[in-house]
C-alpha cells in the first residue's frame, strides 16, 4: 500500500515538476535577486563605436562601480502598500543616484560626448554611442522596476525585473538588456524646467515575465511613480519609474 | 551521494575563500529544481511554488555563513526551503486558499462523469491527488514530500522538518493512510496492485 501511494505521489510530483525552460526562468529570477556580490560579467554592446579596444581595460573599473550600484538594486521583498513601496524605491534611488552618475562620468571620460547612455540590467551593462557628438546636456538617471504579487492576498510586492539607465536627454535609447532573453526596452527623456522630466518608455519583456507596456509620463525628479498597473491571471504587476538628473538638483523624495 | 556532498563542500569552500560567483551559480542550478519539487507539495500551486523557491534559494545563498557543516548542505538548504514554505503558508490569505480549493473541487466533481482513458486517466488521478493533498495538514504534506516523493531517509527528513524521528514517522503513517482513503473515496484505489484507477459511483458498476 505504502509503495503504491509513494509511486502515485512520485508520478504526481513529476507531472508538476518544472520543465527545462521553466527552470531556467526560475534560475534567472533567483540570480537577479541574489546579486550575491558576485563579480560582474559585463557584456558591452556598442551601438556605434570603433573604440572597442579600450573598453576591456576600462571594464574592470566600471564593473567595480556597477557592483556597488547592484547592491542597492537588490531585488528584495518590499513589505507594505504601494505608498511605502514607492517611498522605499525613491529612498534607494536617492541613495545611489550618485553611483550611477559616476558610472556615466567615468565612461564619458573614455568616449567623450559620443557617449549617449549607459544602462545596466541584471549582470549586463550596455553603452550607447553616437557618431555625432551629443549635446552637453546634463544626463539623467532613470530606474525602472517591474514588481509583482499574487492577487487575493496580502503578500509583499516582489521585484521581478529592473534596469538602470543614465542618459543624455532627448535621444532615443534602445536597449536589449539581459543578454539573449529577447527583452527590449526603448526610452526617451526630455527635461522640463519644472523639476521634472517627460519620460516615454516601451518595455517588451519576455523573461522573467512576459510583459508589454508603453508609457508617457511626467515624473518629478526623485519621486518614484507607478506608471502602469497590469494584471494577468492571479498576478498583478507594477511598472515603477524614478528619474533625476545626475547631480545638482536635490531629489524630492 | 558522498561524491555529491563532497562536490557541494568544494563549492562552498571556494565560495567562502573567493566569493566565487560561478560556484554560487552552480549551487543555485543544482538545487533550484530540487527545492521546487520539495515545496510544490506544500504550497500546491505552481506560481506559489516558484515564488517560495525563489525566496528560499536567495535566502539560502545569501545566508551561506549560517550553514554549519554538522549536516549536509542539502539537508540545510531543504530545511530553509521547508521553513520558507511554512512561513509563506502562514501568511497566505485564507480566502484566496479557499477560492482555489473550491475551484479544484469542482474540477474533481466533473471528473465523475467522464470515463477515464489514457491521458485523461492520468489527469484524473493527478487532480484527485492534488485535491487529497489539499485536505492534509501541511506537516503531513511535508513528510510526504520529503520521504515518499523525494525518497529522503526518515531521519534526515525529520531534521529538515524540525521534528523528532518518531513524530515524522507518525505523520507519514497518517498521511499515507488518509491519502489512500481519500483517493479510494474519489474512486482511485491506490491500494490495489499498481496505481490503477477503479471508478465507482452511480453511473458505473463496481468491480
Amino acid at each position: 500500500m505504502n509503495r503504491n501511494i509513494d509511486d502515485a505521489l512520485k508520478a504526481w510530483s513529476a507531472r508538476h515538476a518544472p520543465d527545462h525552460q521553466h527552470l531556467r526562468v526560475l534560475e534567472d529570477r533567483i540570480a537577479q535577486q541574489r546579486r550575491f556580490a558576485a563579480p560582474t560579467a559585463l557584456a558591452w554592446s556598442l551601438q556605434a563605436s570603433s573604440r572597442r579596444p579600450r573598453v576591456t581595460a576600462f571594464a574592470a573599473g566600471v564593473a567595480a562601480t556597477l557592483l556597488a550600484v547592484f547592491l542597492w538594486t537588490t531585488c528584495t521583498e518590499r513589505k507594505g502598500g504601494l505608498g511605502r513601496l514607492l517611498r522605499n524605491e525613491a529612498a534607494q534611488f536617492a541613495q545611489h543616484r550618485a553611483a550611477l552618475a559616476t558610472v556615466f562620468s567615468e565612461t564619458e571620460r573614455l568616449f567623450g560626448t559620443n557617449l549617449q547612455w549607459v544602462a545596466q540590467s541584471g549582470r549586463r551593462a550596455e553603452l550607447g554611442l553616437v557618431d555625432a557628438p551629443a549635446g552637453g546636456d546634463e544626463p539623467m538617471v532613470v530606474h525602472l522596476s517591474v514588481m509583482s504579487r499574487r492577487t487575493g492576498d496580502d503578500r509583499a510586492w516582489r521585484c521581478v525585473w529592473q534596469a538602470d539607465v543614465v542618459a543624455r536627454p532627448d535621444g532615443l535609447i534602445n536597449l536589449a538588456p539581459d543578454g539573449q532573453t529577447g527583452n527590449r526596452v526603448a526610452l526617451w527623456l526630455h527635461r522640463l524646467d519644472t523639476g521634472a522630466a517627460f519620460v516615454e518608455s516601451r518595455l517588451e519583456l519576455r523573461q522573467p515575465v512576459a510583459l508589454h507596456a508603453e508609457t508617457s509620463e511626467v515624473l518629478r525628479f526623485g519621486a518614484s511613480r507607478n506608471v502602469t498597473r497590469m494584471r494577468r491571471g492571479d498576478t498583478e504587476y507594477l511598472l515603477l519609474q524614478t528619474v533625476a538628473p545626475t547631480g545638482g538638483e536635490p531629489c524630492s523624495s | 551521494m558522498d561524491e555529491q556532498e563532497q562536490s557541494d563542500a568544494e563549492l562552498l569552500d571556494t565560495i567562502r575563500r573567493t566569493g566565487g560567483a560561478a560556484e554560487l551559480d552552480e549551487l543555485a542550478s543544482r538545487y533550484t529544481g530540487r527545492v521546487r519539487c520539495i515545496v510544490y507539495p506544500l504550497v500546491l500551486n505552481d506560481a506559489d511554488a516558484d515564488d517560495v523557491t525563489q525566496e528560499a534559494m536567495v535566502r539560502a545563498l545569501k545566508g551561506l555563513d549560517g550553514f554549519r557543516a554538522d549536516a549536509s548542505f542539502s539537508t540545510w538548504i531543504y530545511r530553509v526551503a521547508v521553513n520558507t514554505a511554512l512561513n509563506f503558508l502562514r501568511k497566505r490569505n485564507r480566502r484566496a486558499a479557499m477560492w482555489v480549493a473550491d475551484e479544484q473541487m469542482e474540477d474533481v466533481a466533473d471528473l465523475a462523469f467522464r470515463a477515464p482513458t489514457g491521458e485523461a486517466e492520468h489527469a484524473e488521478i493527478d487532480r484527485a491527488i492534488s485535491e487529497a493533498m489539499q485536505q492534509l495538514p501541511v506537516a503531513q504534506r511535508t513528510a510526504l514530500s520529503l520521504v515518499a516523493i523525494q525518497g529522503l531517509p526518515e531521519k534526515e527528513a525529520a531534521r529538515i522538518a524540525g521534528c523528532a524521528h518518531a513524530t515524522l514517522r507518525w505523520r507519514l503513517f497518517r498521511a499515507r493512510r488518509r491519502l489512500g482513503e481519500m483517493l479510494a473515496c474519489a474512486g482511485h484505489d491506490i491500494g490495489q496492485v499498481g496505481a490503477t484507477t477503479r471508478k465507482t459511483g452511480p453511473l458505473r458498476t463496481g468491480p
